[in-house]
């Protein structure tokens, strides 16, 4: 069973989810620290992941590339796409962070591309529900505008322009 | 996957009088001196802030019988609208898949049980 909720942070480009998985924690935990099980659901559909370095610790790397099942167009290039992470914080069976991020194959980020992804695995009478947030590098980049008194309500503003603009676009 | 934000947009967006600039387009095309006029600034200041505007492609000037008209581009706009939408499909198809892996890794350890037994039964009755 599976209850899924996305609230939407006030303002900021962040995104919280929580879904109860019908699995106990340990086994939840295990899916995402075994490179072995993590590689067959990370990726999308009809793609392979492949995981080179997987370092569950704070300050480890995990590096990762995905490749399309299908066979690319002749003249379309290496459509392989590679992923670095970071992980920030590893509390066994309660709380994973890292910060992600898609590289080229060389390992050098590509900008825009950062999310910092927090997890938390709670029991819940032997299902286990994971609270998992997501904020963009712009949030990041808003912080620190922010910080410097910069912009106040900066996103809000964004958000209602780009629907204004849709709904001048749809009009 | 990954949803990119475009950093270039952000940072031309975060300095206060550029959003300004922004808010006031987004009720319609300005020229320099009607932007300067209504914002309270120096000519030569939202020109230059125009400039960067355009370099990150949020505005577009359009020259009408010896002006420049500047309006918005939507298409940044969108980008960053749209990322809470992609970011929340991701993790949507992502979930299903662990979902689904959870239940083949606890129904393989049944599973498992399963063709043990299957193959004792074989076994019983082959000759």
């Amino acid at each position: 069973m599976t209850q899924t909720q996305i609230v939407r942070e006030r303002g900021v480009p962040a995104l919280r989810i929580e879904r109860t998985f019908d699995a106990p924690v340990s086994l939840v935990w295990r899916s995402w620290t075994d490179p072995e099980i993590l590689k067959q659901w990370w990726g999308p559909h009809d793609w392979t992941m492949s995981i080179h370095r997987f370092e569950p610790h704070p300050g480890g790397v995990w590096v990762y590339s995905m490749r399309p099942d299908a066979a690319p167009a002749a003249d379309a290039g290496d459509p392989t796409v590679w992923g670095r992470a970071d992980f920030v914080a590893v509390e066994v069976e309660r709380r994973l962070e890292f910060r992600d991020r898609a590289t080229d194959s060389a390992g050098e980020p590509h900008a825009g591309s950062e999310m910092t992804v927090e997890v938390g695995f709670v029991d819940d009478g032997g299902r286990t529900r994971l609270h998992i947030r997501t904020q963009s590098e712009s949030q990041q980049l808003l912080e620190a505008a922010e910080a410097q008194g910069m912009v106040e309500g900066y996103v809000e503003t964004l958000d209602r322009l780009a629907q204004r603009l849709r709904a001048g676009e749809s009009a | 996957m990954f949803c990119r934000v475009d950093v270039t947009t952000l940072k031309a967006l975060a300095e206060p009088n550029r959003l300004r600039i922004v808010e006031a387009l987004s009720a319609g095309p300005y020229d320099v001196g009607s932007l300067t006029k209504q914002l309270d600034m120096h000519q030569p200041q939202t020109s230059k802030h125009l400039r960067v505007l355009s370099e990150a492609g949020i505005v577009v000037a359009e020259t009408d019988a010896q002006r420049r008209v500047y309006s918005l581009r939507p298409e940044p706009f969108q980008e960053l609208g749209s990322w809470l939408e992609q970011i929340s499909r991701l993790w949507g198809e992502r979930l299903d898949r662990l979902d689904a892996v959870l239940q083949g890794l606890q129904e393989g350890a049944s599973d498992v049980e399963a063709s043990h037994t299957d193959r004792d039964h074989h076994q019983e009755k082959s000759p």
